[in-house]
């Protein structure tokens, strides 16, 4: 049986990784998944930690019926994809957070491909801190 | 359905797909230093950068709450038009000066149809239009901010180094008196 996944692509950096649907958050998953594709430039966090985001043009009008699941980002595993209230900005943990504002995470990354979310994830913060290397990131929905 | 509104979200959507991955204009006036008059005390423009990056970050999270009232029969229209009055403006027309010229030209054209619309229907699809808009030139401005250039002078200090701090203050009061470090709501218990 085929489940949906986010497929998330970095075609200058030839890496991806795909997203899964966890108990946490599902109806937020699905509401997301409806919203895709798109593309965005991938920029990092400057502040909160081992975190790269974007902005997409995916709003959501109310979201209280659909998350159940509202952790503070330091206390969260690495992996994670995450919804903000701010409209449209859309994060990943690849690591540790020192920010301790709550947050949305809507989907897990593979195990297989931690590895890959952690090496992008480098190599986006070396991008926006010193290189200027413009990366793009592509998000669509898959059955696996 | 009022058809100025649709145009202008139209047009804001177009403007935002070309700049997804292509920079615009504005932003690169703006990393380069070509903006006239030049914004920049001392005739350095480095400061401009960040405070238009921080201003533009601002202004998104600010349009999405004018989005938010827009879809909340709590606020009434005349409520609105106070609140994007103190809101928009200001960050706005110093975005102008900082370079982002289109940033203030169709915000300006989103006000002044917030202060003359009654119905609140008619704005809304054109004040999300443009906080994404908003959205995506920010991660411009933020993608070629000169972060490098400070990054590397202010890392945190390694245990050694704090300790050799530790030792030349005589008490813990007296470090933290020169250095007040705090841990936030995260202590408060």
């Amino acid at each position: 049986m085929s489940e949906k996944r986010i497929l998330i692509e970095w075609p200058s950096l030839g890496a991806k990784v795909q997203m899964c649907k966890t108990d946490k958050n599902a109806k937020m998953f699905d509401e997301y998944c409806n919203r895709l594709p798109y593309h965005a430039l991938q920029i990092h966090a400057m502040v909160a930690g081992y975190q790269w985001y974007h902005y997409s043009p995916c709003v959501v009008d109310e979201v209280t019926d659909l998350i159940d699941y509202n952790p503070k980002l330091d206390e969260i595993d690495d992996g994670w994809l995450l919804w903000t209230p701010l409209a449209g900005l859309v994060g990943c943990a690849y690591g540790h957070n020192t920010e301790y504002l709550r947050t949305i995470p809507i989907a897990k990354v593979r195990d297989e491909d931690l590895e890959t979310l952690r090496s992008v994830g480098k190599r986006i913060w070396e991008s926006v801190m010193y290189t200027k290397e413009i990366i793009e990131v592509r998000y669509s929905v898959i059955e696996a | 359905m009022n058809a100025r509104c649709e145009e202008l979200a139209k047009i804001l959507d177009a403007e935002r797909e070309k700049l997804t991955i292509e920079e615009p204009m504005d932003s690169k006036r703006l990393r380069l230093g070509l903006m006239d008059p030049p914004a920049g005390a001392y005739n350095q423009y480095f400061t401009n950068h960040f405070f238009a990056d921080a201003e533009i970050r601002g202004l998104g999270m600010n349009l999405n709450t004018i989005d938010h009232c827009l879809r909340d029969d709590k606020f009434t229209m005349e409520q609105i038009r106070v609140i994007a009055g103190y809101m928009l403006p200001f960050s706005g027309e110093f975005l102008d000066y900082a370079g982002l010229r289109d940033v203030w030209k169709y915000l300006s054209e989103f006000i002044e149809m917030v202060n003359t619309i009654d119905e609140k229907e008619d704005l809304k699809n054109v004040c999300r239009a443009l906080m994404i808009y908003l959205n995506y030139v920010h991660a411009w401005t933020h993608f070629y901010a000169p972060w490098g250039a400070g990054g590397s002078a202010f890392n945190f200090r390694s245990k050694e180094e704090r300790a050799g701090l530790e030792a030349y203050f005589a008490s813990e009061d007296a470090l933290k008196k020169a250095y007040p470090f705090d841990r936030g709501q995260k202590n408060l218990k």
